[in-house]
């Protein structure tokens, strides 16, 4: 019977402060990536998320974030943007605030169609407010994915954070 | 080592007031359940919840969900957890439940995502996603799903835990 693997490619817990963490020479030997992070942050920013170092505007999103203070849920769609967004910045991810991403990347090395994100997040914000947040992607390119980077819009991910990266097939 | 495994596995044969997985290995690096569950109970929301249950206790434990059902969307603060068809639903109904706990060894709060969708009907359907918190600093070694309110889980509801061991394949760099 056909049954679904997971592979583990790459982890990595930071030892020290990071504004960014890339994935490269990720082989195409697999159908979809998953990675899982989990750690702090250092101060004030947004999740960004880049493949194959392109910083162009070929990415497009749609975020629904939920927030435990006061129910302020939001939603928002980007297009033609230089980066996908996991956490938004005005959901004000601050020093000592807890993520936890799943990013799955479906049918990465494809070389005939966009691919695909979906993200699901939890964290905790400034006011140590549970946020719920939910994000559907794309990337406009046509090559294979061989490289992923993660990102902080600004300040740093906090030293004990961890990500681990899966090929699945 | 596998880097997903199945640790164990369990189906109800008969109601119960809860799933239980208890002496859990600290060695993956992160756990996955999937439940797919039904509620005893019987009122009219077709839809009740079945908590989650750190350390043998369902405190400490809250979350922020955002729901899309018929006609009505919303988002509420609780400690909630999972929601699944309601016994009077439509007959072999039963929810379809991912639930993630990174680092759930580690020295700090634990962070949980969840993805939930349940169908009652071809009339009547719930999705779901929470984020939410334990706020304890221990190391999971046992976690559950507990009927709320002292409703059961009906025989024929199962979960499955699941354990990520993170590694390299020796080509795949990380800086």
């Amino acid at each position: 019977m056909p049954s679904v693997k997971y592979t583990a490619l790459a982890n990595i817990t930071l030892s020290t402060t990071a504004s960014s963490v890339n994935f490269g020479s990720i082989p195409s030997t697999y159908r979809d990536l998953y990675l899982v992070m989990s750690g702090t942050v250092s101060g004030v920013g947004g999740l960004r998320f880049r493949v194959n170092s392109d910083s162009g505007a070929s990415y497009a999103y749609v975020e629904m974030r939920g927030n435990k203070s006061g129910g302020t849920d939001a939603a928002r769609s980007t297009y033609g943007t230089s980066q996908i967004s996991v956490i938004a910045t005005e959901s004000s991810l601050n020093t000592g605030s807890r993520f936890e991403t799943h990013l799955e990347l479906l049918e990465y090395k494809a070389t005939d169609k966009d691919k695909p994100f979906l993200s699901l997040t939890s964290y905790t914000d400034d006011a140590a407010n549970t946020v719920i947040e939910q994000t559907g992607a794309k990337w406009g390119g046509a090559s294979a994915i061989t490289s992923l980077s993660v990102f902080m819009s600004s300040s740093t991910f906090a030293a004990g954070t961890t990500m681990c990266l899966y090929g699945v097939k | 080592m596998a880097a997903k495994e199945l640790i164990a596995t369990v189906t109800l044969g008969s109601s119960a007031a809860s799933i239980d997985f208890t002496s859990i290995p600290g060695t993956y690096t992160d756990l996955m359940v999937v439940f797919s569950g039904r509620s005893s109970s019987t009122g009219s929301s077709a839809f009740f919840p079945a908590q989650l249950k750190f350390n043998g206790s369902t405190a400490n434990y809250t979350q922020r969900r955002m729901y899309g059902t018929n006609g009505a969307t919303g988002s509420a603060n609780d400690s909630y957890g999972v929601e699944s068809p309601e016994s009077n639903a439509t007959a072999n109904t039963f929810s379809n439940v991912i639930i993630r706990i990174p680092n759930y060894a580690g020295s700090t709060q634990k962070s949980v995502t969840i993805d939930n969708v349940s169908a009652n009907s071809s009339a009547l359907a719930l999705w779901q996603i929470a984020g939410g918190l334990w706020t304890q600093t221990a190391a999971i070694t046992s976690f559950g799903l507990v009927g709320y309110s002292s409703t059961n889980l009906l025989a024929g509801t199962t979960a499955s835990l699941y354990g990520f061991n993170k590694g390299s394949d020796g080509v795949t760099t990380v800086a």
